[in-house]
């Protein structure tokens, strides 16, 4: 199965820079994940496919709101730990999404 | 210097800053004027360090004269900007509330 991680910012723009750092350290390990940045407006488009949610630093607050408004769609919803995403440290944030996708399946 | 590494930062903080503004005006409309002080306070220490970086990156333009501007270092501002922004209102958003629930 081939992860689906969608990332969300304010406007999808410096969180793409993000996405290429994750995706250069999936090939590294050789694991095959489809990662995309959508600002915030787009997440009703794109969150039927997603299995998790990425919030940048600056959406934070919105976490509960979006739990709330997308109960039904039943994705785990974490936050970009403010240094790594500082850092663009691509390995340690997708180190903690399989991390926390591992937890959701228990 | 690399610039862009350095807006990133700034992205980093600025944003950390404008969610901790945020949910400090969301802990004053609950009641919780403890937790909405903490996150002020926070929001402005996260906010001090995106400033720092800001700084340096001012301050190596005017030594090194002309820096290319790139799109990421104009977005940086942006976002600094609104962290600016949306601190000094959250400030007074949770002293709003506090005269609501007070009664004035």
């Amino acid at each position: 199965m081939v992860y689906n991680i969608i990332l969300i910012c304010q406007w999808g723009a410096s969180t793409g820079m993000l996405v290429e750092k994750m995706l250069e350290a999936a090939a590294k390990k050789n694991i095959e994940v489809a990662i995309n940045a959508y600002p915030e407006a787009k997440l009703d488009d794109y969150i039927g496919d997603a299995d998790i949610v990425l919030l940048a630093p600056q959406v934070r607050f919105k976490k509960d709101a979006f739990e709330e408004k997308y109960k039904a769609n039943n994705v785990p919803f974490m936050v970009v730990d403010t240094a790594d995403y500082g850092m663009l440290n691509g390995e340690k944030v997708l180190n903690a999404v399989f991390e926390k996708l591992e937890n959701e399946r228990r | 210097m690399d610039t862009g590494k350095y807006a990133v930062i700034v992205i980093a903080y600025a944003g950390d800053s404008k969610s901790a503004s945020m949910e400090a005006i969301e802990a004053a409309r609950k009641g919780d004027f403890e937790t909405a002080e903490n996150l002020l306070k926070k929001s402005s220490e996260v906010l001090l360090k995106a400033h720092e970086v800001h700084t340096k990156l001012l301050v190596n333009e005017a030594r090194e004269g002309d820096v290319a501007i790139s799109m990421i270092l104009v977005h940086a501002s942006n976002h600094f900007s609104i962290a600016e922004i949306t601190r000094e209102l959250a400030e007074q958003f949770v002293k709003l509330y506090k005269e609501v629930k007070n009664g004035l």
